[in-house]
């Protein structure tokens, strides 16, 4: 039993993972928390359900359309609304986080209500990747779908972190997480750069959303939950940090799974906080957060 | 500002003023007068999330039908039935608040609508302080019968009803072991509490257990795994959309039921809603399912119209809720025209004695203070077998109805 809990919580944790991915970068560039994370996320699931099964799209292509939906949704989420909080950030003194919260919360609230009025409330369950029998992999049953969504994911954010770690664009992405005004002063366009990882983000959580729309039918207040998870992800791994998001998901998949089956299941999601408060007593900066002083 | 445009706006603006200010007086006139030609009847129900919109979805819809209908029949007492319609979410929050602009803001004097129970709960509150009536469409909770708020009715299901025609079912069904999963609703610790107590009283010998689930969450697979280790002979599961899918979803991908081994019982009334087979393919296939109407039921003359009705305007047919609400409407139809009035004191006096014939059999309303306190005692019931992907609901098989006998050799294995 407990390599089977082990086995679901790490799955659950890649999916967890890809979604805290976007959001710790988001927050490495711009040093703001997109509260619409979950709705990329929502966005990704319908997308995916309604090109296949109401324009009958093969799943193969609906799949990396959701993708490019959710990123190109995150280009123009960055482009319209998010480019005030360091359009001019040399001069913008005050109010920068409370922008940052009010335009994302807004939106957040904006795509569920568009989202409702548009595909109605109702919960559409998304094809499966593949079919087949399932597997018996240490005690737990997976279904081939389920495991070519688990390959599909961490194919995704193994290649996100080489993209950040052996790219050009991923240099330029740590180089403005590390320091804005340098990275522009060496040359770093700091605007495409911000645009970028939003539309990186948008892209990743929408996937998350396209993959699980199978087991999670997505509806329109389905981002919340997943969101909330991220949340306590980029904390835990330490804000900023990608390699944090991606450790962070699979250490908070596997707690879940271990408190649900040696306290308690009824107390699943507080194993989770109860860690945060933990780290954040022991390790105020995250796991693998760094800790900062800025004059 | 263009230079050239100000001449023209001061011009709109020097004709338009006095226009307005004559004629705002004489268009509130007629506003007035038709608001006093209508019966203003207060819908709370569930129009977005975290609640379960398509319950509330179909209260609206068999609201709407109805008001049009008696509408397009001259109203009630002469007056023009008009629903308030206002959004609850399915909180606690949202029913308070909406009960108290239905009533104070709108002035209605009936709502109803709600169609769950933590609503019903917070709502009644509100009722009881403007001695208001509330007729419940689906709040089953024991709570809201026990608080003995004499302004409440409910025609809809109840616990004590439901869990007595489960434990009728189980023991029918000679089951030895049972799993049941609830979720962390007014309602579901209710079901919890009365299932565990009827258990212990009808099916001593049974070996049970009972947990309740988040009904925000999205993956139940250790609860699942759980389940898988204890081979029961029937999972209950009393979680409604869109948490029940998932827990349904899981269960049969991880081969645990329904199975040759292990039934599944759905109690929550959730196999008649319009998405269940959008969300539900295998897993649904041998589920037992409770609920409220099965068009198998014989109903009554005004049952069948309605559900013809409902059928021709929406292209669908009507779940139980909408049966439900329809219900509510009919009793709320039938005091005013006893009472001859609209108010709400004498709608209160006129519901206590309600004796009438609704969409799904003869009302009455108990007034013995406790778990029946202004219920409809005999609400109809049906327990019956899906046998096949994407079967509608008058294809199923229906295994019994209220007070009849469980056909137990009807049940297919999966």
């Amino acid at each position: 039993m407990l390599a089977t809990m082990l086995v679901s919580g790490l799955i659950s944790g890649v999916f967890y993972a890809l979604m805290a991915l976007g959001l710790t970068m988001i927050f490495g560039v711009l040093r703001i928390v997109n509260f619409a994370h979950g709705e990329f996320y929502m966005i990704g699931g319908f997308v995916y359900v309604l090109l296949y099964y109401g324009a009958g799209v093969p799943i193969w292509v609906a799949l990396p359309a959701a993708v490019v939906a959710g990123a190109l949704l995150g280009w123009i989420v960055e482009k319209l609304l998010i480019r005030p909080v360091y359009a001019d950030f040399g001069s913008w003194r005050q109010g920068r986080d409370e922008y940052a919260i009010i335009v994302t919360f807004g939106l957040s609230l904006l795509l569920v209500a568009a989202m409702t009025k548009i595909v109605g409330p109702w919960s559409l369950q998304g094809p499966r990747l593949i079919e087949g029998r399932p597997l018996l992999i240490l005690g737990l049953r997976i279904a081939p779908h389920q495991l070519a969504a688990l390959a599909v994911a961490a194919v995704f954010l193994l290649g996100t972190l080489a993209m950040l770690n052996y790219t050009l664009w991923g240099r330029q992405i740590r180089a403005v997480a590390q320091n804005r005004f340098c990275a522009a002063v060496m040359g770093v366009d700091v605007a495409k750069v911000s645009t970028l990882v939003f539309a990186v983000a948008g892209g990743l959580a929408a996937l998350a959303g396209a993959l699980l729309s199978n087991m999670i039918s997505p509806s329109p207040d389905v981002g919340a939950f997943p969101a909330i998870k991220s949340y306590v992800i980029i904390v835990l791994g330490g804000l900023g940090s990608p390699l944090g998001a991606l450790l962070g998901g699979l250490m908070l998949g596997a707690i879940e799974s271990l408190g649900a089956l040696y306290i308690s299941f009824g107390y699943r999601d507080t194993y989770g906080l109860a860690l945060l408060i933990l780290v954040l007593l022991l390790r105020p900066q995250g796991l693998f957060g760094e800790l900062r002083r800025e004059v | 500002m263009d230079s050239k445009l100000l001449p023209t706006i001061r011009r709109v603006l020097f004709c338009a003023l006095p226009m307005s200010l004559f004629s705002a007086p004489m268009s509130l006139l007629p506003v007035a007068a038709a608001a006093q030609e209508t019966f203003d009847i207060g819908v709370s129900t569930i129009l977005s999330p975290p609640g379960s919109v398509v319950q509330g979805i179909q209260a609206r819809q068999a609201l709407e039908l109805m008001a049009d209908w008696t509408n397009e029949q001259g109203g009630v007492l002469g007056r023009k039935i008009k629903l308030v319609i206002a959004d609850d979410q399915g909180t606690t929050e949202g029913g308070r608040t909406v009960a108290e602009r239905l009533i104070t803001r709108d002035k209605v004097s009936v709502i109803t609508g709600q169609v769950s129970s933590n609503v019903v709960l917070a709502a009644l509150e509100v009722a009881k302080k403007y001695d208001v009536p509330l007729v419940n469409v689906n709040g089953w909770a024991s709570g809201i019968r026990t608080s003995g708020a004499r302004q409440v009715f409910s025609p809809g299901p109840y616990t004590t009803r439901v869990i007595t025609a489960t434990v009728d079912t189980l023991v029918g069904l000679g089951v030895k072991s049972v799993y049941a999963t609830f979720d962390n609703t007014d309602a579901g610790y209710s079901l919890q509490k009365e299932l565990t107590e009827q258990m212990g009283v009808r099916a001593a010998a049974v070996d049970y257990k009972s947990v309740v689930l988040d009904r925000q969450a999205k993956d139940y697979l250790p609860v699942v795994l759980e389940i898988q280790s204890r081979q029961p002979d029937i999972v209950v599961s009393e979680l409604i959309a869109p948490a029940g899918y998932i827990l349904m979803n899981q269960l049969y991908d991880q081969g645990v039921a329904p199975t040759k081994e292990t039934a599944f019982f759905e109690m929550g009334g959730m196999t008649d809603n319009p998405d269940f087979w959008q969300n539900i393919r295998g897993a649904g296939k041998g589920t037992l399912a409770f609920g409220h109407y099965h068009p198998k039921f014989d109903l009554p003359g005004v049952g069948v119209a309605f559900r013809d009705r409902f059928a021709e305007r929406y292209k669908a047919q009507p779940g139980r809720i909408s049966f439900q609400a329809a219900d509510a409407f009919l009793v709320i139809m039938d005091a005013a025209k006893r009472a001859n009035s609209t108010d709400s004191v004498p709608l209160i006096d006129a519901m206590e004695a309600t004796d009438m014939v609704g969409t799904r059999g003869r009302i009455t309303f108990d007034k013995t203070p406790g778990p029946t306190y202004h219920q409809w005692v005999d609400v109809p019931y049906a327990i019956y077998q899906i046998t096949a992907i994407d079967q509608k609901l008058e294809d199923t098989t229906l295994l019994k109805q209220a007070n009849g006998p469980l056909d137990v050799k009807a049940i297919v294995a999966p």
